[in-house]
């Protein structure tokens, strides 16, 4: 087996937690249970390594097989990338051919071998009719960098694919191109939405999210439905306030609902507005120049931290629609501009 | 006109009601639980409120002791008591006010993701009581 082939094996499977080693060893099944019973699992992460980068020699596992290795371990740390979104669309009257995912992969590596003479692309098939492409980038006379590898996820039933936001991003109009073709659309168009957690954004992009996964039974009582402070109630604590806390509670159902929400990180607004002031002059009020703000909100759960500032007190409800929004307009990057 | 007063009605037999007002509900809410967790000489009943004045159509006890929580992350929260108090009789602050701030834990970082998911997370139950004199009044916090 090659050096540098051997070397990528090496560093893939060391990336790999101890823990997590045996489900992913079995699930790229590549080596075989014989093969896998003569190691000890208990020794020292190196000499480990080293043992099953030996049998994969035994087995001559080809670049191929090491890209593949690396497509699972990404899926089972998806959370490691960041993701971006970006949505196809179909030029106007064009047929809607059936879809042959064979024929797909093929044309897709065939565009970028021919754009770059060096590009490794390794495909792995996941459930709802996605595919997980894997693309290693060089250029015409350096082979690809295997160590910076951009990921794509396509449902190829919808016009959706995800990216892994890669370092080498001047090979992002390539890819975009790639997938057009051969996804045979017409344009691609990156969305204003980016996470760690794809399903979330899946869940954003399909209108998967809102699905409560028990009966709604609308028949409940308010009380019973809230957050549940109500139910234990010492009745020695008179809330004063009850019909506006209900209020806030039902408005706070109203726009989130009783599911759980998809997860973000963060949601940021680019302002570019002209000052406006009550006061007449004032200096900033004579700039003809728009103002350029950014505000960022973080959280390690943005849309479930969002849903509790009205109930716990720190907000008024309803909340700013630019903030409710997020999920439904499937954007948690904004441009407001003046009208 | 909609001001608390003293004494403008009889003290319940063997109760003691006290009234607590801030504009963060899960924070009167552990507080009262607390209080009513601690042994008192009479029945004690807790009143939650996000301001004054009180909705007028309820028949309520007399009230014994407000108490204003301030929560020092928020403007929002200080306003809202400085509003509160016009709606208090001035006999009230002969000792049956107090003002509690909370808050004092310093957030860990003004960059990167909170330290939690939930608003409630971003201040802890660690209430500083301003002594047992005569209430300070708003302006000086």
């Amino acid at each position: 087996m090659d050096e540098t082939v051997s070397e990528f094996f090496r560093r893939t499977i060391l990336k790999i937690p101890l823990t997590e080693m045996m489900t992913i060893l079995k699930t790229w099944n590549f080596l075989s249970e014989n093969q896998l019973q003569t190691v000890n699992f208990r020794q020292r992460k190196e000499s480990l390594v080293q043992d099953l980068v030996l049998l994969c020699e035994e087995n001559r596992a080809s670049l191929n097989d090491a890209a593949l290795l690396d497509i699972i371990y990404t899926q089972f740390h998806r959370h490691q990338k960041v993701w971006d979104v970006f949505q196809m669309s179909k030029g106007p009257g064009e047929d809607t051919d059936l879809f042959d995912m064979e024929q797909f992969k093929s044309s897709f590596k065939k565009i970028l071998k021919r754009a770059l003479k060096n590009v490794t692309v390794s495909f792995r098939d996941a459930e709802e009719n996605a595919v997980w492409i894997r693309i290693a980038w060089g250029t015409q006379y350096g082979k690809p960098n295997q160590y910076k590898p951009a990921y794509v996820v396509y449902y190829s039933q919808t016009p959706y694919a995800f990216t892994s936001s890669s370092q080498l991003k001047s090979n992002l109009p390539l890819l975009g191109q790639a997938l057009t073709i051969a996804s045979k659309h017409h344009q691609i168009v990156k969305m204003d939405l980016r996470s760690r957690y794809l399903d979330s954004l899946k869940a954003i992009v399909f209108k998967q999210y809102n699905q409560t996964f028990e009966t709604h039974n609308s028949t409940t009582p308010l009380q019973e439905r809230s957050l549940g402070l109500d139910i234990n109630m010492d009745s020695r604590i008179i809330h004063e306030n009850k019909t506006e806390k209900e209020r806030v509670q039902r408005v706070t159902q109203e726009i989130f609902g009783d599911y759980p929400q998809p997860r973000l990180e963060f949601a940021q607004y680019k302002l570019e507005t002209k000052f406006k002031s009550d006061l007449n002059g004032g200096i900033l009020a004579e700039r003809e120049e728009p103002l350029r703000c950014l505000v960022k909100f973080s959280s390690p759960h943005l849309l479930e931290a969002l849903k509790s500032l009205a109930p716990a007190g720190i907000a008024d409800a309803p909340l700013s629609p630019l903030l409710t929004c997020i999920p439904n307009k499937g954007m948690n990057y904004f441009k407001i501009r003046d009208k | 006109m909609s001001v608390l007063r003293p004494l403008d009605k009889l003290p319940g037999l063997n109760t003691a009601t006290i009234l607590l007002v801030g504009t963060e509900d899960v924070l009167l809410q552990q507080l009262a639980e607390a209080m009513l967790k601690e042994d008192c000489t009479s029945e004690l009943k807790v009143h939650l409120a996000k301001s004054l004045p009180l909705p007028s159509n309820v028949n309520r006890p007399r009230i014994d002791l407000i108490v204003f929580v301030v929560n020092l992350h928020s403007k929002h929260s200080l306003r809202n008591v400085e509003e509160s108090l016009h709606h208090v009789d001035a006999a009230f602050f002969l000792g049956k006010v107090s003002f509690l701030a909370t808050g004092d834990r310093r957030l860990s970082s003004h960059h990167g993701a909170a330290p939690g998911p939930h608003a409630a997370d971003l201040r802890r139950p660690c209430a500083q009581r301003l002594g047992p004199e005569p209430a300070v009044p708003a302006a000086e916090l």
